[in-house]
């Protein structure tokens, strides 16, 4: 019994190290390498733009990245329950600030306020509204 | 457990609890101030609001790690004599019903007075917005924060 899982292990880590070498191999430059054409590079941007996209269109970022006076909720992107407002500095209305539910971490308890980072509404309307 | 020191209505207190512990079960099982009430413990309802520093907060949603070195205020510590002008406004205008929302909705006007000293009426209904009161006593509090604010600029 002992002896069938020495091999095994033996057999996973040489696979490993084969695995690792051969990423390290294929991970390295190639002096001969084609350089990339116009049309490649733009593929490669847009692709990559893509990636970020998702995040930036993702509701955790828009509902704070709104136009209007107060903040979104939820994956739906209703507006903020007890019609909370962006205030002034962007920080809340008067006892009412993002910082009286939010903590800087999601709360312990299950469907509690998220985590929020600054605390505070983005001032102006991000490009990216409404155009991805 | 650990041993955490938080600054109560003047007070400095030392308690041993789980620092994630919600502020508000250290302020009414650890303290006895049961004056903050438990509502909704999610942030929802605006019972268990108390003051950090000045702002308004939910008590229920805050660990107590996160107030340590800070001033945090319960509806206890408006006055001790009844002379806060939210106190004395909220008796005379007589806004509670059944009055369990009532420490909350206080010291949210609190936290409003003290930023703003003439609030019209959006400026409370921004501010109180997350002050539910399932008896509806929302329009006397807007007139007992107007009559406050009268009081504190010395005008009644």
């Amino acid at each position: 019994m002992n002896l069938r899982i020495l091999r095994a292990s033996l057999f996973v880590t040489v696979i490993s190290l084969l695995t690792l070498s051969f990423g390290i191999v294929q991970s390295r430059p190639r002096a001969s390498a084609r350089p990339q054409t116009d049309q490649e590079s733009a593929e490669k941007s847009l692709r990559a733009f893509r990636e970020v996209a998702s995040v930036l269109t993702s509701p955790r970022c828009l509902n704070c990245h709104v136009p209007d006076d107060g903040p979104l909720q939820g994956d739906d992107d209703h507006p903020h329950f007890m019609n909370v407002k962006r205030g002034a500095d962007g920080k809340g209305s008067a006892a009412l600030r993002c910082f009286a539910c939010h903590q800087t971490e999601n709360a312990a308890v299950l469907h509690g306020p998220p985590g929020l980072l600054t605390g505070s509404s983005p001032r102006q309307r991000h490009p990216w509204s409404g155009k991805v | 457990m650990a041993q955490t020191s938080i600054s109560v209505n003047g007070e400095t207190k030392s308690v041993d609890i789980d620092p994630a512990t919600p502020l508000l079960w250290v302020l009414r099982e650890q303290l006895g101030l049961t004056g903050t009430k438990f509502g909704c413990g999610l942030a929802l309802c605006g019972a268990c609001t108390v003051h950090v520093d000045g702002n308004a907060v939910r008590s229920c949603v805050t660990p107590v790690r996160a107030v340590a070195g800070k001033r945090v205020t319960t509806v206890e510590g408006l006055s001790r004599d009844r002379s806060h002008p939210v106190q004395r406004a909220w008796l005379q205008v007589q806004v509670p019903q059944c009055g369990y929302c009532q420490p909350g909705q206080m010291m949210s006007a609190a936290a409003l007075l003290s930023v703003n000293s003439n609030p019209s009426d959006t400026d409370i209904d921004d501010a109180m917005a997350g002050n539910l009161c399932r008896c509806g006593t929302y329009a006397r509090v807007r007139r007992a924060i107007h009559l406050a604010a009268e009081m504190a600029r010395g005008q009644k």
